[in-house]
């Protein structure tokens, strides 16, 4: 009982989590084709920042009860679909805490000083969109380990 | 493996649909502090609109499909209650979604075009749309409930 309320907790956090992230790109894309002076772009970095920011705090809930689930299966993290989903786990957390994050706070500075047509906005905004692909592709691969279980 | 690849699809199918239905309240909440002349609403509940009839929708329809598909592979009887009973209420929410939640979106977004959001129309609309989501909500979490505990 206690393992499948971690589960179903687990389940929740990840459809949370990942699917606040999966709506960022497609805010922000419809954000910059709105009107030029930025006022959407501002509210839609705004809007995507605080719901990173319950991404995050879900995220590292994910990894408590994640670690839960391994120590109450009776897991060991020999599995490739354990120790492998972790490590890409990691990765991606780190590629948004560390990289996208302070991309989008620098972006949302740029636009309040200097406009929607700067060309540093411009280049962010390309490596921010490059890096949410990754983050999302390695997403997809976790959901993988996940659920096909590879030994 | 084909199991496997039909699991995979269902799972990352839920997290889109149900992911994109629990970001609708936060944006439009957020559009609400917006400034008076509702351009950040209006800019919000057409990104949910977009949201909502091109990705979450069709996510729904094609996790009726999968999950269908599932049973049918895995040769899991139709009598068991996580499988009769989450796939009735997964056709109520899409039913929800559909009949009630879109055509409420699509009013709200006429009415502010046309009487700003300080409206009372707008404001009951905008209460009903987030009474809806609250719903639609608890039916996909007792869904992922069922799907977890497998009852039957």
């Amino acid at each position: 009982m206690l393992y499948n309320t971690l589960k179903f907790l687990h389940i929740l956090l990840a459809i949370l989590a990942v699917g606040f992230v999966m709506t960022f790109g497609l805010i922000l894309s419809r954000a910059e084709k709105a009107d030029t002076d930025g006022r959407e772009l501002k509210f839609a970095l705004q809007t995507v920042g605080f719901m990173s920011m319950i991404a995050n705090i879900c995220f590292v809930l994910l990894v408590i009860v994640g670690v839960g689930l391994v120590q109450l299966g009776g897991f060991t993290w020999a599995p490739m679909w354990i120790h492998g989903s972790a490590g890409l786990f990691l990765i991606a957390f780190s590629i948004g805490i560390f990289i996208l994050g302070p991309i989008g706070k620098r972006r949302l500075a740029i636009l309040q000083s200097r406009g929607p047509s700067d060309p540093e906005f411009i280049k962010l905004s390309k490596r921010s969109a490059m890096l949410g692909a990754l983050a999302g592709l390695i997403t997809l691969v976790i959901i993988w380990l996940m659920v096909a279980k590879p030994v | 493996m084909l199991f496997t690849i039909l699991k995979f699809l269902h799972v990352w199918l839920a997290i889109i649909a149900v992911g994109y239905n629990a970001a609708y309240g936060m944006i439009i909440a957020r559009a609400r502090a917006g400034g008076i002349d509702g351009r950040e609403m209006r800019f919000a509940l057409h990104t949910v609109k977009f949201m909502d009839d091109y990705v979450a929708n069709p996510c729904y329809a094609l996790l009726l499909i999968t999950g269908g598909a599932m049973v049918y592979v895995s040769g899991y009887p139709w009598t068991l209650k996580w499988i009769y009973l989450s796939l009735g209420l997964l056709i109520l929410a899409f039913a929800i979604a559909i009949v009630l939640y879109s055509p409420t979106l699509r009013r709200q977004i006429e009415v502010l075009e046309t009487s700003g959001p300080s409206d009372p129309e707008f404001l009951k609309l905008s209460k009903r749309g987030g009474a809806l989501g609250g719903i639609l909500g608890v039916i996909v979490i007792a869904i992922v409930a069922l799907m977890v505990f497998k009852p039957v």
